[in-house]
């Protein structure tokens, strides 16, 4: 199988985490249905078609997070839809606009891997990416976000069953990925951190998530040691997990 | 970290069921989940309305004014709902006293009263009845999960309540005026059904379970995923909001769509998984919440590969220690302002758990995530803890002071009010920004907490507060030298050891901010001998303690720069000189000073606020400056007239 390796970076960046919508708090890396919309954008796929074409199993993705994760606290002004509607003057009991204080993601910067059971759209992200092109304007997780990505490549990469010993991981682990039968499928080294979040990974098209995950990372993009039940050697010799 | 919370439900209520089954009671188990819906009672008081049943009907036999018990909360059946005009999930509801100014006349105030107890009597306890019960009464009845004559009992104590409504009113507006209620407070309101408690009674908590789910029905789903258990569930619901900073009371915050309806999609949570966040809650509210200053955190335990044995013996440890504190069998080192802090215990787990951080605020109702420090591992616990003991040990030992003690005091004394004028705090999102940094191990820049240190340094001074000043000086220190042992202080990068020896390195070497400039030491110096100055002149002009003797005023309000330290040295040997306290000790002193300010480049590059820092500092080890200079020269004999 062939992978497209690309980078994106922003100033900011925010993607907010599901059970928190009075303060916004952000995972500190994009969640699969995510890289879904961020491939969508780059290949101009509508928002209605975008999660048929790259649908979980069909279009694959794993993550690298570049630098260390860094979040930050910031107001941002919003309007009061309180009621339904926005009234643009001060009243006594209402203003125009109410401020929300949001969990920010500071410098962000990951590598996605991004593969595709269609040749067709595969090509056609490799050349989007190639000549630095983005249908709509690619964001990282709100608008006000605006992201650039840079392309590394296209690499071969092969799928491994069962490794013997612990692989060194560079993206984030799903926990249902790791070998189940192994007493310690992860291997705790000293001078790194483990983080676990619940995530969202299979979203239909009527965006109803089917199917959640819990993912291990080492939140300043250090390798990780597992023995999953299946990775991805990829040929500049990454060993990476795809959704 | 909701998953996090999910999970210690579930495992706090398994393990409760247990040992109730083993007893045998359905009932307590239904009871059992009951409790995880109750509301905290925070009232001063709680009031009830007696009702008697006599050949039938219901009388009404006066109010009941008792304390609220801890024991008897399931009881009280308390189960907030709405705020502001909707029902609560039982008649029990809270009666604010309202506010009386000082110009209202007895009339008018208890007029206020009144129409607040006719409104909060109307909306909570009357529409409860007439809009909630009675119309589960009849659904229930039909279904035959009530008997008729349970139906009639909620029929006749709504036709009671209506009849005696002036009554129930006046009088609750009586107690209410008669009792003397704390700023703030208030009373909780509630029924004593022939001597029983609502709690008592199974129909009332069947209502209340039930209207529990007709909440969660408005934005639910049938066979979809729940996002705790990540199970595919009979209905899930998207209106589970046990954390109340997650609502969905604007449009804008119902993604992919906007619609209320399609909520569950959102969040979806399925019935026991609800269960068990609101038993988590409770749990966490009740065992893990802390105190941090101005703000209340919940400590939640997270696995990383979670089993139950692990669960059980954590919170085993957890629960005990917190035990034994309250008996006062163990003591733990704190590193907050709350006693009950077991942060020590957790430093000694392993990482396979982490704890998670969670600072929540209470805003118009609904609930605010004022920082989240996600999965703090116990060996960083242990770190802090012991930069927390190193630089005790380093400052008792300094200042000749065995009650050191660090703990984010000295951080919250300079980030609390930017004016002490000022009324409230308005700094406290540096605070938890800097809390922050401590537990996630992410740097801090020394420019920064400077700029603070110094703010509060000049206002000492201003106030002509020496005491006060020493007190900041010896904070700022400490910080910085707790910071530095946390490898998270961010330094500009000339640092390192200060290559210039001096007689006085023992003392100098141990600055946590140490810098290759000579011009630092230098500065530290004409601190101390000015430290020196202001004791013989506070002692010679008998000046009242902690007052500024009057060189201070060569201080500039310690916004010193270059020049003004240049200038100092000789203003401060020319007074020692006349005070005819220039001895060999001092000599040395100044001597030494002198020789580093010449070595130091024509232009020290440090800022104003380096310079008053570090001015600051050597005033604060002036004692000790002059102690070691004493030994040095053998200065036996140097005048003692030193406050």
């Amino acid at each position: 199988m062939k992978v497209a390796v690309f980078d994106i970076k922003a100033d900011f960046g925010f993607f907010g985490k599901f059970y928190s919508t009075s303060s916004p708090i952000t995972y500190p890396f994009p969640p699969f249905p995510t890289i879904q919309g961020m491939v969508g954008a780059i290949l101009g796929l509508d928002k209605k078609e975008y999660l048929d074409v790259l649908e979980y199993g069909k279009f694959r993705a794993g993550i690298r997070i570049l630098t260390p994760v860094k979040k930050i606290r910031m107001g941002i002004n919003h309007i009061d839809t309180k009621e339904g509607r926005w009234q643009p003057i001060k009243t006594k009991n209402r203003q125009p606009r109410t401020q929300m204080r949001f969990e920010l993601l500071k410098d962000p910067c990951f590598r996605i891997y991004a593969t595709h059971t269609s040749t067709n759209v595969f090509q056609k992200l490799v050349e989007f990416l190639r000549e630095h092109k983005s249908f709509f304007t690619l964001s990282m997780g709100l608008s006000e976000f605006l992201a650039d990505f840079e392309f590394v490549g296209v690499f071969e990469a092969f799928e491994k069953d069962m490794p013997d010993d612990y692989v060194s991981l560079c993206t984030p682990i799903p926990l249902s990925y790791l070998d189940s039968k192994a007493d310690t499928p992860l291997r705790i080294e000293a001078g790194k951190s483990y983080f676990k979040e619940r995530m969202p990974l299979y979203m239909l098209r009527t965006r109803e998530v089917v199917k959640y995950e819990d993912v291990i990372f080492e939140p300043t993009g250090k390798e990780l040691l597992a023995r999953p039940s299946s990775y991805v050697e990829v040929q500049n010799g990454e060993n990476i997990l795809l959704f | 970290m909701i998953e996090a919370v999910a999970e210690l439900g579930r495992f706090v209520l398994e393990g409760k069921s247990k040992s109730v089954s083993q007893e045998g009671s359905s009932s307590d188990v239904l009871s059992n989940n009951l409790s995880s819906f109750l509301s905290r009672i925070e009232s001063e008081k709680i009031l009830f309305i007696l009702l008697n049943q006599n050949q039938g009907k219901f009388e009404y036999c006066g109010l009941e004014l008792q304390d609220p018990m801890e024991s008897r909360t399931q009881f009280y059946l308390f189960s907030q709902g709405a705020k502001g005009g909707g029902t609560n999930f039982s008649p029990t509801c809270t009666l604010v006293k309202p506010k009386a100014t000082k110009n209202m006349s007895e009339a008018q105030i208890k007029d206020n009263i009144k129409s607040q107890v006719e409104k909060t009597f109307q909306q909570k306890v009357e529409n409860w009845f007439s809009n909630k019960a009675q119309p589960l009464a009849k659904k229930f009845s039909k279904l035959k999960i009530l008997t008729q004559s349970d139906a009639d009992f909620i029929e006749k104590i709504t036709q009671t309540i209506k009849e005696q409504r002036k009554r129930i009113i006046d009088d609750i507006s009586q107690t209410i005026y008669d009792i003397e209620l704390k700023k703030g407070n208030s009373i909780l309101l509630s029924f004593l059904i022939n001597g029983k408690y609502i709690g008592e009674y199974e129909i009332f908590k069947l209502f209340l379970l039930e209207l529990i789910k007709e909440k969660n029905q408005r934005s639910s789903s049938q066979d979809k995923t729940c996002s705790l258990c990540k199970q595919k569930r009979e209905n899930v619901s998207g209106m589970v909001n046990v954390f109340k900073f997650y609502t969905i009371d604007k449009p804008g915050f119902i993604k992919g769509g906007f619609s209320p309806e399609n909520a569950w999609k959102n969040f979806p949570v399925c019935s026991s998984c609800h269960t068990h966040l609101s038993r988590s809650r409770k749990y966490l509210e009740q065992n893990l919440q802390f105190k941090f200053y101005n703000f209340r955190y919940l400590l939640i335990p997270k696995f990383t590969l979670g089993f139950d044995s692990e669960y059980a013996e954590i919170l085993d440890i957890l629960e005990k220690t917190q035990k034994d504190i309250r008996l006062g069998e163990r003591k733990l080192e704190h590193i907050t302002d709350d006693e009950n802090e077991i942060l020590e215990i957790v430093s000694e787990f392993n990482d396979s758990m982490s704890v998670t951080f969670l600072f929540l605020t209470t805003q118009m109702g609904a609930e605010r995530i004022v920082l989240l420090i996600e999965d703090v591992f116990p060996s960083h616990l242990k770190n802090i803890f012991d930069a927390k003991r190193h630089t005790e040990k380093k400052f008792r030992k300094l200042f000749d002071n065995p009650d050191i003690d660090f703990t984010f005091q000295q951080i919250k004394y300079f980030f609390s009010k930017s004016n002490r004028l000022r009324k409230k705090p308005d700094l406290d999102s540096y605070f938890l920004e800097i809390t922050e940094s401590i537990f996630k191990k992410k740097p801090i820049d020394f420019d920064f907490l400077l700029s603070h240190f110094c703010r509060r340094l000049q206002d000492d001074i201003v106030n002509s507060d020496l005491s006060a000043f020493y007190v900041s000086c010896s904070y700022a220190m400490e910080v910085l030298e707790f910071l530095s042992k946390l490898n998270i202080l961010k330094l500009k990068g000339d640092e390192m050891n200060m290559p210039f020896e001096t007689p006085f390195d023992e003392i100098l070497n141990e600055f946590p901010v140490a810098s290759a400039n000579p011009a630092v030491k230098g500065i530290i110096l004409v601190g101390a001998l000015c430290d020196m100055l202001l004791r013989i002149q506070s002692a010679g002009l008998k000046k009242a303690p902690g007052k500024m003797p009057p060189f201070a005023k060569n201080l500039k309000g310690l916004r010193l720069k270059q020049a003004d330290i240049i200038s100092l040295l000789p203003k401060i040997e020319n007074k020692l000189m006349e005070y005819s306290a220039f001895g060999k000790a001092k000599k040395l002193v100044a001597a030494t000073a002198s020789d580093l300010l010449l070595k130091a480049p024509a232009d020290w590059k440090l800022s104003s606020d380096e310079v008053s820092f570090y001015f600051a500092c050597g005033m604060n080890l002036g004692q000790k400056i002059r102690d070691l200079a004493k030994k040095l020269t053998n200065d036996i004999e140097e005048a003692e007239d030193e406050e």
